[in-house]
């Protein structure tokens, strides 16, 4: 068996159980005994729940109980109010319900038929209300209220103690960011600026819906399957709403079919559970394609941007209003907002700054976490705008870019020292790899004519981005070295196509100098794994990974005390190497130290692992992010000006992963963020008729197909170590996505001369762009 | 879904009687092909029949056969046996690139060309539960005021979807007729008579009547001189319907236009013949100006919706390629 290594690309160890269709996913799961439930969701955007007569429901065969309102009401042991921000969500709806799709009743039954049967039987009697349909609408003074009054939890989240509820109005936070003096700064501009941009809610769009399975035994022990990306906040809510210590809520997590950061905080849980009290059965929920779309989004953005430069493109002054429509419910749309505002600056050195980033409630479906996390909106706009910058003061892109970049040691917008920043390097790979000096040729008039027919324009365009990750954060680890010398690694790190299983495997195995064959990791139950925050906010590698790499540290110490002790060695004298312990005269491995701990084979030596990350870093200086992800992007496109008709070409990334453990992995993740990215530039939108959702499906909710991927993705590793990452490796899952849309927004405007500024980029914006460019008279 | 019986039945006469029956009984009752297209219906209960009556066990209903003036295929023939067939590929290139274009390979593979063109509207208000739409039996059509971006731009009211059918406008193109089997027997009738105009009934998207039954589509072989093209523009590359096709056939002789057909597609709830643009065409020479004229001649009378002005654009920009491309 060959030693692991890091840095050398290996095959995913769930592999073979994925291709060949054998990886269980939680839909495939049942449990003896167990039910099927169904929820009743609202057909209104906005109403006042008057009555609810579920008997007739409850007359179906085979219908077990019904969920409503009163359930939750009137119990002792229920605590109707949750959410991971404010406590602004109930299990089912109470006074009203405030989106399409909000949960108003639900069922369980022995069947699915029987749920789906019954759910149709069920009576609600609505008051429908005028709805909020958008942010503008939101904001206007005296608007209709999607709440009246928030509860605000009695601890939250450390990072977002200081964003309130703005109470009368529809404002779920706000988010302040000054810097320097505003006016100032817009004063010693030679150039301002002003555009605003606008993106449309999306879906995350995983293959594996929502599901959950809950059993609760008498005496209020709760056992939940479930598909999360973050099962220990899913058990603290679950503790909360069911009254109950933690350590009686069980989650267990499956593989994942892919999480993107719908599936973080509570979903479809609380709900399960309570059906599950209720009925005194096992029950399955498992969400349709359409309920997931009622479930959660992306956040639509609208940003208006104004921006002071001087001459020689230096940016000076950066005024920034950003409102992220969060939808009926808080959700995490707060610390949404707040990473858009940190962000609104882009990777460069802006030192005049006045940043409003609002996330604001309206009756849509609620809005949450997306891969990228706010900064997928704000980069749309800052990256847009560098081109629009660029192109006036006929700069190069790219120079623009590098000449504001953040630099190595440089101060954040929170006045921070940012550390292992390669900016530069991933805006300098990618130029290269779409050969961006014809570009510039371009620019001076020679425009590449694309191949073929004539009114085909082919441009190039890049963008970058800097993004934090949630910070502060825990993770923990606990690895066991078995009596063979084999290892089981524990974790609360969800295995969601990401490969976290094989990296942390890859980890510990060179760490202990054990064959990857030797190692298992095991799945997600959190009465048997040590505590983790969350699979999310590209922190696995980084935070679990270093997590795994002290916890085998520690079995190492713990073998060379044995050593010490059973064989006499001084410490200085104990080595190790390639699994082996090495002494004065001799080798051992570990399974002999084992048998020579416990006198027979048997045992185990179980190591520790603890990561904590803290708003001060080791030097006591501020800390908004353990660590800083900056990518880049680049496209290049080709545009017929006739029709508007768009052909992605090539698209390269270039991401600062620390170090590459798994080369392929990290190239794979790269690419896949790049296809998600794709897919939020040219196609992707949930379309909306007066609240209601028009297109809540895979066949007109428009996912690209592979047909309309770019010939070539080159995905490219940029490594510069992190002091603290497992063998200086940082996260790498959301980065190259956020560069996409502007990249793309800015090659099509590189052919053809016109400037998209609201996702998504489809043909017929450029036509209809292109049609208006004709029409205004030349200057 | 609702729950429903099927009837597996062993003749075409079969199933025109039962469905007579349940008519008459007033039970409701849907043929179900390829159930490619039926069962996302009942799925989202816009179809909630009580009986299903199984085609595909009725022998001899899935061929494509080769008869000296024209192709003989049977209503429960796939797209893809259709894509796939030498004898299509060599006559009819475009009709088996048509069938290519469709849907998704498994679509393709269950999906019947019967089935194809007795396809109900992918508007999304008619697929939606929370919308009872005009063609539902409902007051309005809600693309009308809401989002009308993939709506119709000719042959619009009272309602205003677009027949999905990828298949439908070249076989217009080509000529093809269109055997019906029914209570009083069999009857041939050109496919282009097939299909309604909301303004004639807008709840149906065809003249099949109670008991009746598409059984074989008859493609003419074509004439000396004549070629075919399809072009089909859509969002993505796979699975998706037409934002505009276009369906050419044309006939020259000497260089110029003898006889020919356009026909468009995603832009109205038929598939859409531009009479006066095949007139206009009609003895000229297929040039970049006679083509780009006969673009704009096509969509003179374009009626165009607050969302889909697109398609005027790229129906006329669309019609002047094809056109160039059938010489």
């Amino acid at each position: 068996m060959e030693m692991t290594e890091i840095g050398k690309s290996v095959r995913r160890l769930d592999y073979e159980t994925k291709v060949t269709g054998r990886a269980q996913y939680l839909a495939d799961m049942s449990v003896p005994g167990m039910c099927h439930g169904k929820i009743l969701r609202s057909p209104y955007p906005h109403a006042r729940l008057k009555h609810i007569d579920a008997s007739k429901a409850l007359k179906v065969p085979g219908v077990m109980a019904v969920l409503t309102r009163d359930d939750i009401l009137h119990d002792e042991g229920i605590e109707p109010f949750y959410g991971p921000v404010f406590k602004d969500q109930t299990i089912v709806a109470v006074e009203k319900v405030r989106h399409v799709g909000d949960p108003v009743a639900a069922v369980v039954a022995l069947t699915i038929d029987a749920a789906e049967e019954a759910i149709r039987l069920i009576d609600v009697e609505y008051e429908e209300l005028p709805a909020v349909l958008d942010v503008h609408q939101a904001l206007k003074p005296g608007a209709i209220l999607v709440h009246e009054s928030i509860k605000l939890p009695s601890s939250g989240f450390a990072d977002l103690a200081e964003l309130k509820p703005v109470e009368g109005t529809n404002v779920c936070t706000h988010f302040r960011l000054n810097r320097g003096d505003i006016d100032k700064g817009f004063a010693e501009a030679d150039h301002i600026f002003e555009d605003t941009f606008t993106l449309p809610a999306t879906q995350h769009s995983f293959l594996e819906t929502h599901a959950c399975i809950a059993s609760v035994e008498p005496g209020g022990r709760i056992t939940v399957w479930a598909t999360t990306q973050n099962p220990f906040v899913v058990r603290t809510q679950l503790a909360n709403i069911f009254k109950v210590p933690v350590s009686k809520v069980r989650v267990i997590v499956p593989y994942l079919g892919g999480g993107y950061g719908g599936k973080v905080y509570p979903k479809v849980e609380p709900i399960t559970v309570a059906l599950a009290q209720k009925a005194g059965r096992p029950v399955r929920v498992v969400l349709s394609r359409e309920e997931v779309f009622y479930t959660i989004t992306k956040h639509a953005a609208v940003i208006r941007m104004k921006t002071g430069v001087k001459n020689d493109g230096t940016l000076i002054a950066r005024e920034c209003e950003i409102h992220l429509d969060t939808g009926a419910y808080a959700e995490i749309g707060p610390r949404v907002a707040k990473k858009s505002g940190y962000t609104a600056a882009g990777p460069y050195r802006i030192p005049n700054l006045k940043i409003d980033s609002y996330s604001v409630y309206t009756n849509k479906p609620p809005a949450g976490a997306f891969r990228g996390f706010g900064v997928s909106q704000s980069a749309w706009a800052v990256e847009s705008q560098m081109d629009i910058i660029a192109a006036a003061l006929k700069m190069d892109p790219l120079e623009l870019r590098k000449q504001n970049g953040y630099d190595e040691g440089d101060k954040f917008v929170t006045e921070e020292t940012l550390r292992a920043v390669g900016l530069k390097e991933c805006l300098d790979e990618v130029a290269k790899s779409i050969g961006w000096e014809t570009k510039v040729q371009g620019l001076k008039g020679s425009r590449v004519e694309g191949s073929g027919e004539t009114n085909v324009k082919r441009g190039k365009g890049l963008a970058c981005m800097i993004k934090a990750t949630i910070t502060p954060s825990i993770s923990c680890a606990v690895v066991k070295l078995n009596e063979d010398a084999s290892l089981s690694i524990y974790t609360g790190t969800v295995e969601m196509g990401q490969g976290s299983e094989t990296v942390l495997a890859q980890i510990a195995g060179k760490e202990l100098g054990l064959p990857l064959q030797t190692i298992q990791v095991l799945g997600v139950d959190t009465d048997v794994v040590p505590y983790d925050l969350t699979t999310s906010s590209s922190r696995s590698t980084f935070h679990m990974g270093k997590a795994v790499q002290l916890a085998a540290q520690d079995v190492l110490r713990q073998l060379k005390q044995i050593v010490m002790k059973e064989y006499g060695v001084p410490e200085d004298k104990v080595t190790f190497a390639d699994g082996k312990i090495r002494l004065p005269e001799t080798q051992l491995d570990y399974a002999e130290v084992m048998f020579k701990r416990f006198g027979m084979q048997g045992g185990t030596l179980v190591g520790e692992g603890q990561v904590k990350t803290s708003v001060k870093d080791e030097y006591g200086e501020k800390s908004t992010s353990a660590f800083w992800f900056v990518a880049a992007g680049a496209a290049e496109v080709e545009v017929d000006s006739e029709t508007g008709q768009i052909k992605l070409c090539k698209y390269a990334t270039a991401v600062d992963v620390g170090k590459a453990l798994n080369p392929l992995g990290c190239r794979q993740q790269l690419s896949g963020a790049a296809i998600t990215g794709i897919g939020q530039a040219m196609f992707e939108e949930i379309a909306y008729d007066n609240g209601q959702l028009i297109n809540p499906n895979l066949v007109d909710y428009v996912l690209p197909s592979l047909g309309d991927m770019p010939s070539v993705i080159d995905p490219v590793c940029i490594e510069i170590p992190h002091r603290n990452g497992p063998f200086g490796a940082k996260g790498i899952g959301e980065s190259a996505l956020i560069p996409v849309a502007p990249a793309i927004a800015n090659a099509i405007f590189d052919a053809v001369g016109v400037r998209i500024k609201d996702l998504p980029i489809k043909a017929e914006k450029i036509f209809l762009a292109l049609e208006e460019a004709k029409a205004r008279p030349l200057i | 879904m609702k729950s429903f019986e099927n009837i597996d039945v062993k003749s075409v006469k079969e199933a025109v009687g039962l469905l007579q029956r349940f008519h008459n009984e007033k039970k409701s009752a849907a043929v179900v092909g390829g159930g490619s297209e039926l069962l996302q219906l009942m799925k989202d209960r816009v179809a909630t029949p009580d009986y299903l009556i199984n085609l595909k066990t009725i022998p001899g209903l899935s061929y494509i056969k080769e008869e000296r003036s024209a192709f003989r295929i049977g209503a429960l023939t796939t797209l893809t046996e259709i894509e796939e067939h030498k004898g299509v590929q060599e006559k009819l290139l475009f009709l088996s690139q048509a069938a290519g274009e469709a849907a998704s390979p498994q679509i393709r593979n269950a999906g019947t060309i019967g089935g194809n063109i007795c396809q109900r509207p992918f508007c999304w208000y008619f697929r939606s539960a929370n919308f009872t739409c005009l063609r539902k039996g409902g007051e309005i059509c809600y693309a009308v005021a809401g989002d009308n971006r993939y709506h119709a731009i000719f042959g619009g009211g009272p309602s205003y979807i677009v027949h999905p059918s990828d298949m439908a406008p070249p076989l217009v193109a080509v000529g093809a007729q269109l055997k019906i089997a029914g209570p009083a027997g069999e009857k041939v009738i050109p496919l282009e008579k097939f299909f309604v105009l909301p303004q004639v009934n807008h709840t149906r998207e065809n003249i099949l009547g109670p008991g009746e039954i598409v059984t074989e589509i008859q493609v003419p072989h074509p004439k000396a001189g004549t070629k075919g093209f399809y072009h089909k523009v859509r969002e993505r590359l796979a699975w998706d319907h037409a934002i505009v096709s276009v369906s050419t056939v044309l006939q020259t002789q000497g260089g110029a236009v003898r006889e020919g057909r356009v026909v468009l597609g995603g832009v109205a709830p038929t598939p859409w013949r531009v009479p006066k643009a095949e007139q206009f065409l009609r003895g000229k020479k297929v040039d970049e100006n006679t083509a780009q004229k006969a673009g704009e001649i096509a969509l003179e009378g374009a009626r165009p919706m607050k969302d889909n002005i697109y398609k005027v654009a790229l129906a006329k920009s669309l019609i002047q390629r094809a056109l160039l491309a059938s010489v």
